[in-house]
């Protein structure tokens, strides 16, 4: 799980930090930067992919759209930190965004400390360096495993290595080298960033389309859909389409229709009163769409989720049954929202713990709190639901007054 | 005629001793608003309840879970203009609070008035929401449970304004003022340390009860619109 993230020049989000939960919502005022947030940790995550031009591309985003106006720093600074077996993982990393390259870069291990009667011990390992065109990673000697090392097994079982970057690569260094020189903790974190999936252009056009590629996953829009649900397993789709039937009692199944040599077209069959009628996806509602991209996620193995404005197109109707999906499903979710729906049917500690309000200073930066953990917000929620709060409180006057608390704080 | 009551905490309408959910008067410690409440109702009807052993009492943390039972996850009230902003709150805790005076009315086969206290303004700096909308939200869900005998004791922003007011030199003068202060206990020139300096030091619940209960601060000097509307209010309903 990705516990948190700092991140310093992307777009709005300059010294930005904000703790991510197994189920996170960003709330707030539109421009407040909620987007931009899922966008970062897009960013982060291509960042091991590697192939940054592309990823800009596919964003339609030029270099220049990646840094912040409001600063004059030119490299965009992170910090990213995971939990992992072996303790937590922070990867820090400094990215020129001209050479779309990571210039500098750290990982380092927290080691789960032996607790003693006296203290609790815990300390660094560093695991991989890149600084000044210097690569040093630790490789593992194969005998070791890695699951039952302390601290000092850990330290000998890694055998520091230094050369210098002379290859090609684009974003993070790790995204050049191959998993077998990877130790298990920076395979961990690689892993874990990669198989994070931002949904945050998610759109009923995109989803519509048919498809050629054959690619495993859906794009950045929800474009491939017919291709990527075809190359679900029978289980899984079996599971999605268990899934459907309850929210849509006509339902009965989904199909991937070869039309010609490559494509591939989405066709969903309701039943009506014994009568099958069998649509394609280009004639489908946005929402049952939207829905079957969101749900055909859930059954993939990324391990984290983000989807930009999740009530988009879905009845509240619906919406309950969603939330728990989502609340109950195996991987990570970051969502944002404008719907008191969807907030009023978390549980209040799932509401204190996940739900973030996104704000922006005076001076422009995006900010996030704990939006029931501010004391007026948590009176609220003693009487009132997560969604009651959020409709019954006038967000521009409460971001005002954390702005100024801020300010006498200072 | 019962007083039913019910507040913040221990210093604005007082608490159960020992601490429980419910209590009868033997039980109740009142603080300043509650003999408030008490000397507006004698001034009405000359005789003290709390002195004739006729209020009973719900502690805030009882009147919370009974207003959060009341929350329904698929029924949201939508703000608009018939519902503003910032009131739901006072809406929920009045309607929990209406649906335990009717049952008291029940229990004691007699009329229940019942004063909700809670400030408008306890932990915020910036005066979110309108004092006038939530007053009238509170009415509201008193309405809402088919009660009228409720009377919202909000006072603008908080406690203190009331006691200050009664306790100023030229009582009758800028006391409309203290409306416009921030009930923020951190702002500058808090309305707390303006009551501590107005009663030197004097400020203790326990120190505040007594000048109230012996006319030190005397509610007829209050003269400011939230004091005044609770106060029409009670006298409506003592009437009706």
């Amino acid at each position: 799980m990705i516990k948190s993230i700092k991140i310093d020049n992307f777009k709005s989000l300059v010294g930005f930090e904000c703790e991510l939960s197994k189920f996170s919502c960003l709330i707030g005022l539109n421009g407040a930067g909620k987007s931009t947030i899922l966008q970062a940790l897009d960013f982060l995550s291509q960042l091991m992919a590697g192939d940054m031009e592309n990823w800009l591309e596919l964003r339609h985003w030029d270099k220049s759209d990646l840094n912040s106006r409001l600063t004059r720093t030119s490299n965009i600074t992170f910090e990213v930190v995971i939990d992992s077996l072996w303790g937590d993982i922070t990867w820090r990393g400094s990215f020129n965004r001209s050479s779309l390259k990571c210039t500098q870069e750290l990982v380092k291990l927290e080691l789960v400390g032996e607790t003693t009667e006296s203290a609790y011990h815990s300390r660094d390992l560093r695991l991989f360096k890149v600084d000044d065109g210097q690569c040093s990673i630790g490789h593992v000697s194969k005998n070791h495993d890695f699951s039952e090392l302390d601290s000092k097994g850990f330290q000998k079982a890694l055998k520091p290595d230094s050369f210098p970057v002379v290859f090609k690569y684009s974003g993070s260094v790790l995204s050049g080298i191959i998993d077998k020189q990877l130790s298990p903790p920076l395979s961990a974190l690689k892993k874990q960033l990669l198989q994070l999936k931002s949904l945050d252009l998610l759109a009923p056009d995109a989803l519509r389309q048919r498809s050629q590629s054959s690619d495993k996953d859906l794009g950045l829009g929800g474009e491939k859909l017919s291709a990527f649900l075809s190359e679900l397993n029978r289980q899984q789709q079996l599971e999605l389409m268990d899934k459907l039937r309850v929210i849509y009692p006509s339902f009965k199944d989904f199909r991937i229709f070869h039309s010609k040599p490559g494509w591939k077209q989405l066709l969903i069959s309701e039943v009506f009163n014994d009568h099958q009628i069998i649509t394609e996806a280009r004639h489908v509602n946005d929402g049952m769409l939207r829905l079957i991209a969101i749900l055909a996620q859930t059954q993939t193995d990324h391990s984290f989720l983000l989807f930009d404005e999740i009530e988009n197109g879905i009845n509240p109707e619906l919406v309950e049954q969603l939330v728990h999906w989502l609340q109950d499903a195996t991987q990570q979710i970051l969502v944002t929202t404008h719907s008191p729906m969807i907030l009023n049917y978390l549980e209040d500690q799932a509401a204190t713990e996940g739900v973030l309000l996104v704000y922006k200073t005076p001076e422009g930066y995006t900010r996030t709190k704990h939006f029931f953990e501010i004391p007026a917000m948590a009176e609220k929620l003693s009487v009132l639901g997560p969604g009651e709060v959020f409709i019954d409180t006038d967000l521009v006057a409460l971001v005002k007054e954390i702005n100024n608390s801020n300010v006498r704080i200072q | 005629m019962w007083l039913l009551l019910s507040g913040e905490g221990v210093s604005d309408i007082g608490a159960c001793h020992p601490a429980m959910d419910f209590c009868e008067s033997t039980e109740f410690k009142a603080a300043p608003m509650a003999w408030f409440v008490d000397q507006c109702i004698e001034l009405k009807l000359n005789y003290s309840h709390i002195d004739n052993h006729l209020v009973r009492f719900i502690g805030k943390q009882k009147l919370t879970e009974l207003s959060k039972s009341l929350a329904q996850k698929k029924k949201l009230r939508l703000s608009g203009s018939k519902q503003k902003k910032e009131t739901l709150y006072y809406r929920r805790n009045a309607r929990a609070f209406a649906i335990e005076a009717k049952k008291l009315e029940q229990e004691l086969n007699d009329t229940v008035v019942a004063v909700l206290f809670r400030d408008a303004d306890g932990t915020q700096s910036s005066r979110r929401g309108e004092w006038q909308a939530k007053w009238d939200s509170m009415k509201n869900g008193f309405s809402e449970e088919g009660f009228n005998r409720g009377v919202p004791m909000i006072p603008n922003p908080k406690s203190e304004a009331w006691l200050l007011c009664a306790v100023k030199d030229n009582p009758y003068q800028h006391c409309t003022s203290l409306e416009d202060e921030s009930g923020n206990d951190n702002s500058a020139n808090p309305l707390k340390e303006q009551l501590k300096v107005a009663l030197n030091g004097e400020t203790t619940t326990d120190q505040l009860t007594e000048l109230v209960k012996n006319k030190v601060i005397d509610i007829s000097r209050i003269d400011m619109p939230s004091f005044n509307q609770f106060k029409d209010q009670l006298d409506y309903v003592l009437t009706a």
